[in-house]
């Protein structure tokens, strides 16, 4: 027998490995082993008490280089010492957000824990990939909708790095042949869909890298040591945002390092696992300063040049680029079916939908933005990305096919107009296309807070606002969509009450700088029915025969105005104020069975019905955050009932309980079972376009008062009425009204629905006077 | 007209008013729009529309107009229609759908033992033959009172709030009319007032109204 004593000495440095075990074995005797603990630099010894002979000494532990020495002739005491040799991979993410990657993370743990945000947030943020910056992408299709890195810019703007790290410590440089690297993409929560759906890890960092885990491969890959060399960096991006099946947001990127000599082939050996999350999408609101507007063709070259005019006219001024609808080639939509994309396919729709007249700009998309650290040393990058709404119409082909950045016809030029990202949460559910599923029924209220029992919220990024009750509903996937994005807590409001049943029917927002509260800077333009009459009630006396809904037009010649009468479904509108205020038959009919109306019937459905459940919303917006009637600037509307609820009504669904029965449903509050649905008779004047300095808002052609001392020679009194509450805002913005009623208004629409715009991202540092607002993920604490 | 004829009809005033929504912002007709286009021609159409989609033509039809569809046999479908609805159910690929199909596929299956049940009851057989749709009414609602136990125990909930708020109303009353109106006198126009759309309804035809037409 024989002391034969191993030696073992670990190298010098800092490295988290510190076992290994040492076996000796040898033909017809029994196997010998020990584990040692080691300590860097220092020698460790182990003495076996051994038969002479001829042994096989190994040497192996995680980290460590193995050592496998045979034939080892044994003949008494003898010692071996060996220095040994780490070698380890290690996983590198820009966790703490600043735009370089950060150290390891700890061994065999997900690092950060959980994904945490404000100033101390942790877990790297990947970019949602969703335009065209490399334009190479199959038309119609944004980066992250194929395999590779497209492009250089692509690089910079919409793909993230993480790095794999190989750290040498001790004699050895060579990687033992057998060891092996696999990398893999698991989902942070059990109730999301795999990872690989959400997030696609590229072979590299450079244009065209492809695709080695990610909705068209697998949720892991085998990586050779050798691929790696001292390092290696990856792309990686996210295929969509938070939403439906993903609701985390959140993934988990591990590297197993496999040593087949501790545990055997194929199975991993340590691993270092770093939770991600996909940048958030943020909508866009009135204080952020418009920096482009959209706007479609639709044979409307008379309501574009005024409005291309008023937008040149802004502070600062706003570009404009027209789409073309009717031109754009069909064009598919694609969405990712199983592991392939597909081109969508709703029920009973044209696919693709061909070209055609869509004028519905807004309704289209919804404007916002998304933001990240970037790749470079505090850096962020910030994308302009819209929300595909749920809808099936022409305009969708020049959003795909034009907007995502292939040359527009109408607008040449290179790049045409600025590059920006689609993302449509709904395509390839099983989702109804419904008209509330809109962007005019998408909005952001500014910088909101809630004060309640003394507890202040602040929703810095404003908070979403749409319409959904019973009648109109926000299809699931986009509400999933908003929700999950935990920056602007959606406030549900009822738009039953609207035949489109779109939010900006009723009201908007605009800019006031005078409050010194950063959450107040706004004003609430709410359409009110009430306030027209109203006013025409106040003007009877002195103008009781002016002319409502005509065009007036100064007749030079015989010093006088003509009128022409507005019409709606091919019916003359025209009235007067005294007509408005009396019992006369009102021009058009009931949509419940075609029957006439009186004005009265029209007035006091107005008043007592249709004032009241808007009345009801902005009691919705009362509770949602800090309102009170001061931030309200009431817009004179009236509405006449252009559809009708089928069904039963309760007594609480009556306007007034002295009134016998429904009053073929002007006794029912529209928007209930039994009662209308409305539409803007008179111009819908929140139904507005925002700009910098400047509102461009429909004009409503209300009653026209006869004034020579004006230069125009008259006034429409409910143009002049908003004018001076805008104007009673210091330094506030400038209303611009422009005649929509044949493009838009007879379509049920106006200006806000035909228009949408870019806006640049709201200076949160400057508004709320801390740097930690600058950015959205250290901004949010969730 | 023929109830074949009206449901084409009925049809046809859908497309009109699918090509009028088109270019507007709605793009679409509402699903309410569609029930009260397929309301206006009544409960005949019923049977030709449940044919058309056993024949599937709800695989063409978009949602707006299948909800519509449904929608409006929640009141006039049949047991007939529950086949198509569970082919809806399993295979429209529309959620909202789906679910609205379930539901009222769930309710009607039920009407089959319901009905045959109730026919068997003398007095409605009685109704039935008499013609008198007032009569008809009150006995196959007491029939069906007499066939399905939750049925008293809906109608005991209804009248029991209704006697509630009668009584709790009744106290003020009672001093505005110096003791002159009973408790009785209350509950009466309590239900006046609350009904007065449906009591003042004509004919047999619809839901209630104003007296005039009869639709809903």
């Amino acid at each position: 027998m024989a002391n034969y004593t191993v030696q073992l000495t670990a190298p010098a440095g800092n490295y988290p490995f510190d076992r290994v075990r040492v076996s000796l074995t040898s033909d017809a005797q029994p196997q010998q082993t020990q584990d040692l603990t080691l300590t860097p630099s220092m020698a460790v010894s182990h003495v076996f008490d051994i038969a002479n002979g001829t042994w096989r000494l190994k040497i192996s532990g995680i980290g460590f280089v193995p050592v496998d020495e045979q034939n080892i002739v044994v003949n008494g005491d003898a010692t071996n010492a060996k220095n040994l040799t780490v070698i380890y991979y290690t996983l590198h993410t820009d966790r703490d957000r600043d735009g370089v990657l950060d150290a390891a993370g700890t061994l065999n743990q997900l690092s950060p824990q959980t994904i945490t945000f404000g100033t101390a947030g942790r877990g790297a943020i990947i970019p949602v990939n969703c335009n065209r910056d490399g334009n190479n992408a199959v038309v119609g299709r944004t980066d992250n909708q194929d395999q590779q890195v497209n492009g250089n810019s692509d690089l910079i703007i919409g793909v993230a790095r993480f790095e794999i790290r190989r750290t040498i410590v001790g004699p050895v440089v060579v990687v033992p042949a057998g060891w092996e690297l696999r990398l893999w993409l698991d989902k942070a929560i059990n109730t999301d869909a795999a990872a690989q759906r959400h997030f696609r890890i590229f072979d590299g960092d450079a244009n065209n890298s492809l695709e080695i885990i990610g909705p068209e491969t697998a949720d892991e890959a085998n990586i050779t040591t050798a691929s790696v060399g001292a390092a290696k960096a990856y792309g990686i991006e996210a295929v969509r945002f938070a939403g439906q099946n993903f609701t985390s947001g959140q993934g988990i990127v591990s590297l197993f390092v496999i040593q087949p000599e501790v545990t055997g082939a194929n199975n991993p050996t340590y691993m270092y696992g770093e939770r991600i999350v996909a940048a958030r999408w943020i909508g866009n609101h009135h204080r952020q300063t418009v920096s482009r507007l959209y706007v479609a063709d639709a044979g409307n070259a008379q309501f574009r040049t005024d409005l291309g005019n008023a937008a040149a006219a802004d502070n600062p001024a706003i570009a404009v680029t027209t789409g073309a609808p009717r031109i754009t080639p069909a064009t598919n939509v694609t969405f990712l079916n199983g592991n392939a994309w597909a081109n969508y396919a709703p029920i009973g729709e044209t696919v693709p939908e061909p070209a055609g007249d869509d004028r519905w700009m807004r309704d289209t998309i919804v404007s916002g933005l998304s933001s990240w650290p970037g790749n470079v040393l505090n850096t962020p990058q910030t994308a302009d990305v819209f929300m595909k709404t749920h809808r099936w119409r022409s305009l969708q082909n020049w959003v795909f096919r034009i907007l995502l950045d292939l040359p527009d016809p109408l607008n040449p030029g290179v790049p045409p107009h600025p590059k920006v990202g689609v993302w449509y949460p709904a395509a390839g559910s099983a989702d109804a296309i419904t008209s509330a599923n809109s962007g005019g029924n998408i909005a952001v209220t500014p910088p909101v807070q809630k004060t309640a029992n003394g507890i202040v919220t602040p929703y810095r990024y404003g908070r979403i606002y749409y319409g959904h009750n019973r009648y109109h509903r926000v299809d699931a996937s986009s509400r999933d969509f908003m929700a999950a994005q935990n920056m602007q807590t959606p406030i549900i409001l009822d738009t039953d009450w609207l035949l489109v049943g779109h939010v900006d029917e009723m009201m908007t927002f605009v800019p006031d700088n005078n409050p010194g509260n950063a959450f107040k800077k706004w004003k609430l333009l709410v359409a009110s029915p009430a306030e027209a009459y109203r006013l025409m009630t106040a003007a009877q006396g002195a103008h009781g025969a002016a002319n409502v809904l005509n065009r007036a037009a100064w007749d030079n010649v015989n010093n006088r105005f003509d009128y022409t009468s507005l019409q709606i479904n091919g019916t003359n509108v025209g009235a007067t104020i005294n007509a408005l205020l009396g019992n006369g038959q009102a021009p058009l009919t009931n949509p419940r069975d075609h029957s006439n109306y009186t004005y009265k019937q029209l007035r006091d459905w107005n008043i007592g019905g249709v004032e009241t459940v808007i009345a009801r919303n902005v009691t919705l917006l009362k509770n949602a955050f800090d309102l009170v009637d001061t931030d309200i600037i009431k817009v004179p509307v009236i509405f006449f009932p252009e559809g009708y609820n089928p069904g039963d009504f309760t007594f609480a669904d009556k306007v007034s309980g002295w009134t016998i029965g429904r009053d073929n449903g002007f006794n029912v509050y529209p928007g209930k079972q039994g009662g209308f649905q409305c539409g803007a008779l008179t111009g819908d004047m929140p139904n507005m376009f925002v700009g910098n300095d400047r509102l461009m808002i429909p004009k409503p052609f209300g009653p026209w008062i006869e004034d020579n001392t004006n230069p125009n020679h008259g006034y429409d009194l409910f143009e002049r009425d908003l004018t001076q509450k805008i104007a009673a805002i210091v330094n506030g913005p400038t209303c611009d009204f422009i005649d929509d009623w044949d493009d838009y208004h007879v379509a049920l629409g106006e200006i806000h629905c035909g228009t949408n715009e870019l806006r640049a991202p709201y200076n949160g540092q400057a508004a709320f006077g801390n740097a930690r607002y600058a950015n959205w993920w250290t901004a949010v604490d969730a | 007209m023929s109830a074949q004829s009206d449901y084409q009809q009925a049809l046809k005033d859908i497309a009109d008013l699918a090509t009028q929504e088109a270019t507007r912002v709605t793009g679409r007709p509402a699903p309410q729009a569609i029930d009260q286009i397929f309301r206006q021609y009544g409960g005949t159409i019923a049977a030709p529309m449940i044919d058309d989609l056993k024949a599937g033509s709800w695989k063409k039809w978009e949602s707006w107009q299948l909800g519509g569809a449904i929608a409006y046999l929640s009141s006039y479908g049949t047991s007939a229609a529950v086949a198509p609805l569970r082919d809806i159910e399993q295979n429209y690929p529309v959620t909202d759908i789906q679910i609205q199909a379930k539901a009222l596929a769930d309710l009607l299956a039920t009407l089959d033992v319901a009905v045959s049940e109730a026919k068997q009851i003398p007095q409605v057989q009685d109704a039935i033959k008499s013609g008198n749709a007032d009569q008809m009414a009150r006995a196959m609602l007491l029939g069906l009172a007499q066939i399905d136990p939750d049925w008293p125990v809906r109608a005991s909930e209804i009248q029991t709030k209704l006697f509630d708020l009668s009584a709790d109303s009744f106290p003020a009353i009672n001093e505005m009319a110096d003791g002159k109106l009973s408790q009785n006198d209350v509950t009466k126009a309590l239900v006046e007032i609350l009904f007065e759309d449906v009591m003042s309804t004509g004919g047999s035809v619809g839901t209630g109204g104003s007296g005039k037409t009869g639709t809903p």
